[in-house]
Protein backbone atom coordinates (compact mmCIF):
# COMPACT_ATOMS: atom_id res chain seq x y z
CA UNK A 1 0.00 0.00 0.00
CA UNK A 2 2.95 2.62 1.13
CA UNK A 3 4.36 1.42 -2.19
CA UNK A 4 1.45 2.05 -4.24
CA UNK A 5 1.17 5.98 -2.23
CA UNK A 6 4.95 6.61 -2.98
CA UNK A 7 4.48 5.49 -7.08
CA UNK A 8 1.25 7.41 -7.34
CA UNK A 9 2.94 10.34 -5.59
CA UNK A 10 6.16 10.43 -7.74
CA UNK A 11 3.79 9.65 -10.99
CA UNK A 12 1.96 12.75 -9.60
CA UNK A 13 5.06 15.03 -9.10
CA UNK A 14 6.18 13.70 -13.27
CA UNK A 15 3.10 14.40 -14.27
CA UNK A 16 3.40 18.00 -13.18
CA UNK A 17 6.34 18.16 -14.68
CA UNK A 18 5.31 17.07 -17.51
CA UNK A 19 2.56 19.25 -17.78
CA UNK A 20 4.41 22.63 -17.31
CA UNK A 21 6.85 21.70 -20.03
CA UNK A 22 3.59 20.40 -22.75
CA UNK A 23 2.68 24.25 -21.68
CA UNK A 24 5.35 25.69 -22.84
CA UNK A 25 5.75 24.07 -25.74
CA UNK A 26 1.69 25.05 -26.24
CA UNK A 27 2.19 28.38 -26.24
CA UNK A 28 5.03 28.34 -28.74
CA UNK A 29 2.77 25.95 -30.82
CA UNK A 30 0.17 29.09 -30.90
CA UNK A 31 2.07 31.23 -31.27
CA UNK A 32 3.59 29.74 -34.41
CA UNK A 33 0.14 28.44 -35.60
CA UNK A 34 -0.76 32.54 -35.82
CA UNK A 35 2.24 33.12 -37.54
CA UNK A 36 1.17 31.23 -40.33
CA UNK A 37 -2.03 32.50 -40.41
CA UNK A 38 -0.85 35.95 -40.07
CA UNK A 39 1.59 34.99 -43.68
CA UNK A 40 -1.77 33.33 -45.25
CA UNK A 41 -3.50 36.41 -44.57
CA UNK A 42 -1.15 38.70 -46.08
CA UNK A 43 -1.20 36.30 -49.05
CA UNK A 44 -4.93 36.60 -49.73
CA UNK A 45 -4.97 40.33 -49.35
CA UNK A 46 -2.19 40.93 -51.35
CA UNK A 47 -3.65 38.74 -54.21
CA UNK A 48 -7.07 38.70 -53.89
CA UNK A 49 -8.25 42.07 -51.55
CA UNK A 50 -10.34 39.52 -50.35
CA UNK A 51 -13.47 40.84 -48.55
CA UNK A 52 -12.64 39.77 -44.83
CA UNK A 53 -15.62 37.48 -44.02
CA UNK A 54 -14.88 35.30 -46.84
CA UNK A 55 -11.42 35.80 -46.66
CA UNK A 56 -11.72 34.44 -42.21
CA UNK A 57 -13.72 31.17 -43.26
CA UNK A 58 -11.06 30.49 -46.32
CA UNK A 59 -8.25 30.61 -42.77
CA UNK A 60 -10.19 29.06 -41.04
CA UNK A 61 -10.13 25.49 -43.06
CA UNK A 62 -6.60 26.12 -43.92
CA UNK A 63 -4.78 27.19 -40.58
CA UNK A 64 -3.20 24.69 -37.91
CA UNK A 65 -4.81 24.97 -34.53
CA UNK A 66 -5.52 27.30 -32.60
CA UNK A 67 -5.50 29.41 -35.59
CA UNK A 68 -8.28 28.05 -37.16
CA UNK A 69 -10.46 28.84 -34.74
CA UNK A 70 -9.44 32.47 -34.03
CA UNK A 71 -10.49 33.03 -37.44
CA UNK A 72 -13.69 30.84 -37.47
CA UNK A 73 -14.95 32.54 -34.44
CA UNK A 74 -14.11 35.60 -35.83
CA UNK A 75 -16.14 34.91 -39.42
CA UNK A 76 -18.82 33.56 -37.61
CA UNK A 77 -19.83 36.83 -36.08
CA UNK A 78 -19.09 38.81 -38.70
CA UNK A 79 -21.22 36.58 -40.91
CA UNK A 80 -24.06 37.97 -38.00
CA UNK A 81 -23.31 41.57 -39.44
CA UNK A 82 -23.92 42.74 -36.05
CA UNK A 83 -20.71 44.12 -34.70
CA UNK A 84 -16.90 44.87 -37.00
CA UNK A 85 -13.82 43.25 -36.66
CA UNK A 86 -12.72 45.73 -33.84
CA UNK A 87 -15.24 44.07 -31.55
CA UNK A 88 -14.93 40.90 -32.54
CA UNK A 89 -11.20 40.05 -32.53
CA UNK A 90 -10.62 41.00 -28.90
CA UNK A 91 -13.32 39.24 -27.87
CA UNK A 92 -11.69 36.26 -30.33
CA UNK A 93 -8.56 36.46 -28.79
CA UNK A 94 -9.42 36.21 -25.24
CA UNK A 95 -11.30 32.94 -25.93
CA UNK A 96 -8.42 31.39 -28.12
CA UNK A 97 -6.73 28.51 -25.95
CA UNK A 98 -2.73 27.95 -25.24
CA UNK A 99 -2.06 31.87 -26.13
CA UNK A 100 0.59 33.65 -24.12
CA UNK A 101 -0.15 37.52 -22.90
CA UNK A 102 2.40 38.70 -24.45
CA UNK A 103 1.39 36.90 -28.24
CA UNK A 104 -2.05 38.38 -27.23
CA UNK A 105 -0.69 41.74 -26.68
CA UNK A 106 0.65 41.78 -30.17
CA UNK A 107 -1.91 40.14 -32.23
CA UNK A 108 -4.73 42.78 -30.15
CA UNK A 109 -4.36 45.96 -32.11
CA UNK A 110 -4.70 43.99 -35.21
CA UNK A 111 -8.78 44.82 -34.48
CA UNK A 112 -8.46 48.00 -35.44
CA UNK A 113 -6.61 48.08 -38.33
CA UNK A 114 -8.33 44.40 -40.11
CA UNK A 115 -10.32 45.51 -42.72
CA UNK A 116 -10.52 49.43 -41.64
CA UNK A 117 -8.00 50.52 -44.42
CA UNK A 118 -6.53 50.04 -47.83
CA UNK A 119 -4.66 46.73 -48.32
CA UNK A 120 -1.17 48.10 -48.25
CA UNK A 121 -2.01 49.44 -44.82
CA UNK A 122 -3.28 46.04 -43.40
CA UNK A 123 -0.10 44.26 -44.92
CA UNK A 124 2.18 46.55 -43.52
CA UNK A 125 0.23 46.20 -39.81
CA UNK A 126 -0.03 42.46 -40.74
CA UNK A 127 4.09 42.22 -41.47
CA UNK A 128 4.48 43.90 -38.15
CA UNK A 129 2.94 41.95 -36.02
CA UNK A 130 3.82 38.72 -38.19
CA UNK A 131 7.10 39.46 -37.36
CA UNK A 132 6.99 40.15 -33.60
CA UNK A 133 5.11 36.73 -32.93
CA UNK A 134 8.06 34.82 -35.20
CA UNK A 135 10.11 36.55 -32.26
CA UNK A 136 8.39 35.46 -29.84
CA UNK A 137 7.54 32.50 -31.09
CA UNK A 138 11.10 31.72 -31.22
CA UNK A 139 11.48 32.90 -27.79
CA UNK A 140 9.17 30.51 -26.49
CA UNK A 141 10.47 28.10 -28.46
CA UNK A 142 13.70 28.05 -26.98
CA UNK A 143 12.43 28.05 -23.43
CA UNK A 144 10.69 25.10 -23.90
CA UNK A 145 13.48 23.43 -25.34
CA UNK A 146 15.66 24.97 -21.99
CA UNK A 147 12.77 24.74 -19.47
CA UNK A 148 10.87 21.85 -21.41
CA UNK A 149 13.56 19.48 -19.83
CA UNK A 150 14.28 21.14 -16.41
CA UNK A 151 10.20 21.06 -15.60
CA UNK A 152 9.93 17.49 -16.48
CA UNK A 153 13.48 16.40 -14.61
CA UNK A 154 12.25 18.26 -11.36
CA UNK A 155 8.70 16.66 -11.84
CA UNK A 156 10.50 13.38 -12.05
CA UNK A 157 13.03 14.41 -9.12
CA UNK A 158 10.48 16.36 -7.13
CA UNK A 159 8.42 12.85 -6.87
CA UNK A 160 11.44 10.56 -5.99
CA UNK A 161 12.03 12.58 -3.58
CA UNK A 162 8.21 12.63 -2.44
CA UNK A 163 8.47 8.87 -2.82
CA UNK A 164 11.56 8.79 -0.73
CA UNK A 165 10.60 10.58 1.77
CA UNK A 166 7.27 8.51 2.21
CA UNK A 167 9.15 4.91 2.22
CA UNK B 1 -44.66 43.79 -42.64
CA UNK B 2 -44.62 45.61 -46.12
CA UNK B 3 -41.98 45.96 -48.32
CA UNK B 4 -41.01 49.39 -47.72
CA UNK B 5 -41.15 48.96 -43.83
CA UNK B 6 -38.83 45.74 -44.67
CA UNK B 7 -36.63 47.49 -47.32
CA UNK B 8 -36.03 50.27 -44.68
CA UNK B 9 -35.45 47.76 -41.35
CA UNK B 10 -32.56 46.44 -43.68
CA UNK B 11 -31.50 49.62 -44.17
CA UNK B 12 -31.51 50.56 -40.48
CA UNK B 13 -29.45 47.09 -39.98
CA UNK B 14 -26.42 48.32 -41.64
CA UNK B 15 -26.40 51.11 -38.08
CA UNK B 16 -24.23 50.02 -34.89
CA UNK B 17 -26.86 48.84 -31.99
CA UNK B 18 -27.75 52.35 -30.39
CA UNK B 19 -28.54 53.97 -33.92
CA UNK B 20 -30.12 50.73 -35.02
CA UNK B 21 -32.27 50.82 -32.13
CA UNK B 22 -33.05 54.87 -32.28
CA UNK B 23 -33.74 54.31 -36.37
CA UNK B 24 -36.37 51.48 -35.33
CA UNK B 25 -37.96 53.31 -32.57
CA UNK B 26 -39.83 55.24 -35.89
CA UNK B 27 -43.62 54.60 -35.80
CA UNK B 28 -44.39 52.29 -39.16
CA UNK B 29 -46.69 54.58 -41.14
CA UNK B 30 -43.03 56.82 -40.92
CA UNK B 31 -40.68 53.97 -41.59
CA UNK B 32 -43.00 53.16 -44.98
CA UNK B 33 -41.91 56.62 -46.32
CA UNK B 34 -38.19 57.26 -44.90
CA UNK B 35 -36.18 58.01 -47.77
CA UNK B 36 -32.72 58.56 -45.49
CA UNK B 37 -30.89 58.53 -42.20
CA UNK B 38 -28.87 61.38 -41.69
CA UNK B 39 -25.71 60.90 -39.45
CA UNK B 40 -23.73 64.12 -38.66
CA UNK B 41 -21.10 63.94 -35.37
CA UNK B 42 -22.29 65.71 -32.25
CA UNK B 43 -25.66 66.25 -33.78
CA UNK B 44 -28.56 63.49 -33.23
CA UNK B 45 -29.56 61.08 -35.92
CA UNK B 46 -32.51 62.26 -38.05
CA UNK B 47 -35.04 60.57 -40.82
CA UNK B 48 -35.71 62.23 -43.85
CA UNK B 49 -39.47 61.92 -44.02
CA UNK B 50 -41.19 63.16 -47.17
CA UNK B 51 -39.71 66.78 -46.93
CA UNK B 52 -39.40 66.55 -43.25
CA UNK B 53 -36.24 65.80 -41.16
CA UNK B 54 -37.30 63.39 -37.61
CA UNK B 55 -35.49 63.83 -34.78
CA UNK B 56 -34.15 60.13 -34.13
CA UNK B 57 -33.19 60.46 -30.37
CA UNK B 58 -31.41 63.02 -28.66
CA UNK B 59 -27.76 61.53 -27.69
CA UNK B 60 -25.07 63.06 -30.43
CA UNK B 61 -23.77 60.47 -33.34
CA UNK B 62 -20.23 59.94 -32.06
CA UNK B 63 -16.97 59.97 -34.32
CA UNK B 64 -16.53 56.50 -33.64
CA UNK B 65 -20.66 55.10 -34.41
CA UNK B 66 -19.59 56.42 -38.17
CA UNK B 67 -16.41 54.34 -37.80
CA UNK B 68 -18.30 51.72 -36.35
CA UNK B 69 -20.77 52.53 -39.57
CA UNK B 70 -18.55 52.34 -42.36
CA UNK B 71 -17.29 48.41 -40.52
CA UNK B 72 -20.54 47.06 -40.83
CA UNK B 73 -21.43 48.31 -43.95
CA UNK B 74 -17.70 47.53 -45.66
CA UNK B 75 -18.48 43.99 -43.64
CA UNK B 76 -15.03 45.53 -41.94
CA UNK B 77 -13.25 45.20 -45.69
CA UNK B 78 -13.13 48.88 -46.41
CA UNK B 79 -9.63 47.70 -48.94
CA UNK B 80 -12.39 45.52 -50.76
CA UNK B 81 -14.70 48.74 -51.48
CA UNK B 82 -12.17 51.60 -51.75
CA UNK B 83 -12.94 52.63 -55.33
CA UNK B 84 -16.66 52.82 -54.29
CA UNK B 85 -15.43 54.88 -50.98
CA UNK B 86 -13.79 56.92 -53.81
CA UNK B 87 -17.18 57.94 -55.18
CA UNK B 88 -18.17 58.79 -51.92
CA UNK B 89 -20.43 55.51 -51.04
CA UNK B 90 -21.39 52.23 -50.19
CA UNK B 91 -23.73 49.87 -51.80
CA UNK B 92 -24.86 47.34 -49.22
CA UNK B 93 -26.93 44.05 -49.04
CA UNK B 94 -30.79 45.22 -50.49
CA UNK B 95 -29.14 47.88 -52.88
CA UNK B 96 -29.23 50.63 -49.81
CA UNK B 97 -26.64 53.53 -49.89
CA UNK B 98 -24.21 54.76 -47.25
CA UNK B 99 -23.31 58.15 -48.55
CA UNK B 100 -20.17 59.10 -46.47
CA UNK B 101 -18.42 62.60 -45.84
CA UNK B 102 -14.69 63.10 -44.21
CA UNK B 103 -11.57 64.18 -45.06
CA UNK B 104 -10.69 62.52 -48.34
CA UNK B 105 -7.36 60.69 -49.17
CA UNK B 106 -5.79 61.99 -52.47
CA UNK B 107 -4.01 59.71 -54.20
CA UNK B 108 -2.77 60.34 -57.73
CA UNK B 109 -5.42 63.41 -57.70
CA UNK B 110 -8.29 61.04 -57.11
CA UNK B 111 -9.94 60.13 -53.62
CA UNK B 112 -8.68 56.99 -52.65
CA UNK B 113 -9.92 56.95 -49.31
CA UNK B 114 -11.98 58.68 -46.68
CA UNK B 115 -10.43 59.34 -43.33
CA UNK B 116 -11.81 61.15 -40.09
CA UNK B 117 -15.78 60.15 -41.24
CA UNK B 118 -17.80 63.52 -40.05
CA UNK B 119 -21.35 62.38 -41.90
CA UNK B 120 -23.09 60.00 -43.42
CA UNK B 121 -26.25 59.01 -44.67
CA UNK B 122 -28.47 55.85 -45.32
CA UNK B 123 -30.26 55.87 -48.24
CA UNK B 124 -33.34 52.82 -48.28
CA UNK B 125 -33.74 51.66 -51.79
CA UNK B 126 -37.09 50.97 -52.74
CA UNK B 127 -37.96 49.89 -55.84
CA UNK B 128 -41.49 50.71 -57.50
CA UNK B 129 -42.61 47.45 -59.26
CA UNK B 130 -45.15 48.39 -62.08
CA UNK B 131 -44.25 52.30 -62.27
CA UNK B 132 -43.44 52.34 -66.00
CA UNK B 133 -46.85 50.08 -66.58
CA UNK B 134 -48.86 53.10 -67.67
CA UNK B 135 -45.52 54.87 -69.81
CA UNK B 136 -44.17 51.72 -71.38
CA UNK B 137 -47.52 51.52 -74.43
CA UNK B 138 -46.12 55.56 -75.01
CA UNK B 139 -42.94 54.68 -76.26
CA UNK B 140 -43.94 52.21 -78.40
CA UNK B 141 -43.89 53.05 -82.23
CA UNK B 142 -44.70 51.19 -85.46
CA UNK B 143 -41.35 49.49 -85.28
CA UNK B 144 -41.15 48.62 -81.42
CA UNK B 145 -39.37 50.41 -78.50
CA UNK B 146 -38.68 54.05 -79.39
CA UNK B 147 -35.42 55.42 -78.02
CA UNK B 148 -36.80 57.98 -74.62
CA UNK B 149 -35.15 60.56 -72.90
CA UNK B 150 -36.59 61.21 -69.07
CA UNK B 151 -36.68 64.32 -67.81
CA UNK B 152 -36.87 65.60 -64.14
CA UNK B 153 -36.01 67.28 -61.29
CA UNK B 154 -33.75 65.64 -58.90
CA UNK B 155 -36.20 63.62 -56.39
CA UNK B 156 -39.04 63.15 -59.07
CA UNK B 157 -38.64 59.76 -59.82
CA UNK B 158 -37.08 59.42 -63.65
CA UNK B 159 -34.73 57.05 -61.93
CA UNK B 160 -37.18 54.73 -60.65
CA UNK B 161 -39.29 55.00 -63.69
CA UNK B 162 -36.42 53.90 -66.09
CA UNK B 163 -35.16 51.10 -63.71
CA UNK B 164 -38.69 49.85 -64.09
CA UNK B 165 -38.68 50.03 -67.96
CA UNK B 166 -35.99 48.41 -67.62
CA UNK B 167 -37.34 45.45 -65.70
CA UNK B 168 -40.23 45.53 -68.00
CA UNK B 169 -38.84 45.68 -71.35
CA UNK B 170 -36.20 42.46 -69.79
CA UNK B 171 -38.74 40.52 -69.01
CA UNK B 172 -41.40 40.99 -71.41
CA UNK B 173 -43.74 42.51 -70.12
CA UNK B 174 -45.98 44.81 -72.34
CA UNK B 175 -43.27 44.27 -75.15
CA UNK B 176 -41.56 41.44 -76.62
CA UNK B 177 -38.67 40.89 -74.12
CA UNK B 178 -35.27 42.44 -75.23
CA UNK B 179 -31.67 42.05 -74.16
CA UNK B 180 -30.82 45.22 -72.37
CA UNK B 181 -27.59 46.68 -71.24
CA UNK B 182 -27.33 48.87 -67.96
CA UNK B 183 -24.60 50.89 -67.39
CA UNK B 184 -25.22 51.68 -63.91
CA UNK B 185 -22.17 53.93 -63.06
CA UNK B 186 -23.33 55.11 -59.67
CA UNK B 187 -24.80 51.97 -58.48
CA UNK B 188 -28.48 53.21 -58.18
CA UNK B 189 -30.15 51.32 -61.00
CA UNK B 190 -29.17 47.82 -60.14
CA UNK B 191 -27.18 48.30 -56.98
CA UNK B 192 -25.02 45.31 -57.14
CA UNK B 193 -23.74 43.17 -54.55
CA UNK B 194 -21.28 40.62 -54.48
CA UNK B 195 -22.86 40.54 -58.24
CA UNK B 196 -26.10 40.11 -57.85
CA UNK B 197 -28.75 42.78 -59.00
CA UNK B 198 -29.90 44.17 -55.31
CA UNK B 199 -33.08 45.41 -57.41
CA UNK B 200 -35.34 43.82 -59.96
CA UNK B 201 -34.04 44.69 -63.54
CA UNK B 202 -35.28 41.69 -65.47
CA UNK B 203 -33.66 38.81 -66.53
CA UNK B 204 -32.25 39.75 -69.81
CA UNK B 205 -30.20 42.68 -68.60
CA UNK B 206 -26.75 42.83 -68.10
CA UNK B 207 -25.46 46.00 -65.94
CA UNK B 208 -21.71 47.34 -66.15
CA UNK B 209 -21.36 49.15 -62.37
CA UNK B 210 -18.79 51.79 -61.60
CA UNK B 211 -17.66 52.55 -65.02
CA UNK B 212 -18.23 56.23 -66.63
CA UNK B 213 -21.12 55.74 -68.82
CA UNK B 214 -19.03 56.49 -72.17
CA UNK B 215 -16.99 53.58 -71.34
CA UNK B 216 -19.73 51.16 -70.21
CA UNK B 217 -22.15 51.92 -73.27
CA UNK B 218 -19.23 51.13 -75.45
CA UNK B 219 -17.87 48.38 -73.22
CA UNK B 220 -21.63 46.58 -73.41
CA UNK B 221 -22.05 46.91 -77.16
CA UNK B 222 -18.27 45.26 -77.90
CA UNK B 223 -19.17 42.60 -75.46
CA UNK B 224 -23.08 41.71 -74.88
CA UNK B 225 -24.97 42.63 -78.34
CA UNK B 226 -27.55 44.30 -76.42
CA UNK B 227 -30.94 45.33 -77.88
CA UNK B 228 -31.51 48.27 -75.30
CA UNK B 229 -28.87 50.32 -73.50
CA UNK B 230 -30.14 52.34 -70.32
CA UNK B 231 -27.68 54.58 -68.51
CA UNK B 232 -28.88 57.24 -65.74
CA UNK B 233 -28.17 61.31 -65.49
CA UNK B 234 -26.35 62.48 -68.79
CA UNK B 235 -24.45 65.21 -67.43
CA UNK B 236 -21.17 65.55 -69.94
CA UNK B 237 -20.14 65.85 -73.64
CA UNK B 238 -18.52 62.25 -73.79
CA UNK B 239 -21.74 60.46 -72.81
CA UNK B 240 -23.63 62.56 -75.56
CA UNK B 241 -20.94 61.54 -77.79
CA UNK B 242 -20.82 58.03 -76.93
CA UNK B 243 -25.26 57.73 -77.02
CA UNK B 244 -24.83 58.98 -80.45
CA UNK B 245 -22.26 56.04 -81.36
CA UNK B 246 -24.48 53.96 -79.73
CA UNK B 247 -27.78 54.84 -81.49
CA UNK B 248 -26.01 54.41 -84.90
CA UNK B 249 -25.66 50.89 -84.43
CA UNK B 250 -29.20 50.61 -84.06
CA UNK B 251 -29.69 49.67 -80.26
CA UNK B 252 -32.54 51.66 -78.45
CA UNK B 253 -31.70 53.94 -76.11
CA UNK B 254 -32.65 54.55 -72.98
CA UNK B 255 -31.49 57.55 -70.71
CA UNK B 256 -32.30 60.14 -67.96
CA UNK B 257 -31.09 63.74 -67.87
CA UNK B 258 -32.60 66.69 -65.08
CA UNK B 259 -34.63 69.39 -67.39
CA UNK B 260 -37.95 70.63 -67.31
CA UNK B 261 -39.11 69.60 -70.56
CA UNK B 262 -38.12 69.82 -74.60
CA UNK B 263 -37.89 73.57 -74.69
CA UNK B 264 -35.42 73.81 -71.63
CA UNK B 265 -33.29 70.93 -73.30
CA UNK B 266 -32.85 72.99 -76.21
CA UNK B 267 -31.47 75.84 -74.18
CA UNK B 268 -29.11 73.64 -72.76
CA UNK B 269 -25.45 73.16 -75.19
CA UNK B 270 -25.22 69.39 -74.37
CA UNK B 271 -28.95 68.51 -74.91
CA UNK B 272 -29.23 70.37 -77.83
CA UNK B 273 -26.78 68.34 -79.41
CA UNK B 274 -28.42 65.37 -78.69
CA UNK B 275 -31.41 66.81 -79.64
CA UNK B 276 -30.25 67.71 -82.83
CA UNK B 277 -28.27 64.43 -83.48
CA UNK B 278 -32.15 62.81 -83.47
CA UNK B 279 -31.51 60.29 -81.46
CA UNK B 280 -34.78 60.22 -78.78
CA UNK B 281 -37.71 60.02 -80.45
CA UNK B 282 -40.12 59.92 -77.38
CA UNK B 283 -39.02 62.50 -73.89
CA UNK B 284 -40.96 61.24 -70.68
CA UNK B 285 -41.22 64.32 -68.27
CA UNK B 286 -41.50 63.03 -64.67
CA UNK B 287 -43.09 65.66 -62.15
CA UNK B 288 -45.10 65.75 -59.27
CA UNK B 289 -48.75 67.39 -58.88
CA UNK B 290 -50.05 67.20 -55.17
CA UNK B 291 -47.25 64.98 -54.16
CA UNK B 292 -48.08 62.02 -56.85
CA UNK B 293 -45.78 61.23 -59.40
CA UNK B 294 -46.80 61.95 -62.94
CA UNK B 295 -45.37 61.31 -66.02
CA UNK B 296 -46.17 62.81 -69.56
CA UNK B 297 -45.06 61.39 -72.68
CA UNK B 298 -44.33 63.57 -75.47
CA UNK B 299 -43.16 62.34 -79.11
CA UNK B 300 -40.49 63.82 -81.46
Amino acid sequence: MELLGAVLVSGGGLWLGLRAAEELRGRARAAGSLCAALLLMEGELRLSLTPLPVLLERLAGRCPFPADRLMAHCARELGRGERGISQVWPEALNALPGLDWESRTILQPLGSVLGRYDAESQLQALEAARTALEGRRDRLEAQFRSMGRTYRALGLTGGLFLMILLL
Amino acid sequence: MNGGIKAYVQAASVLPGRLRREALSLSEGQQERAEELRLRTRWPMTALVGEQEVTLGSAPVSPGELEQLLELASRSSVHAVLQQMGRGYLTVAGGHRIGLCGTAVMRDGVVSNLRGISSASVRVARQVMGAAEPVLPQLLGPQGLESTLILGSPGQGKTTLLRDLVRMISEGEGTPPLRVGVVDERGELAALYGGIPQLAVGRRTDVVEGCPKAQGLMLLLRAMNPQVLAVDEITAPEDVAALVSAAGCGVTLLATAHGAGLEDLRRRRLYRELMDAGVFRRIARVFRKDGVRQVEVEAV
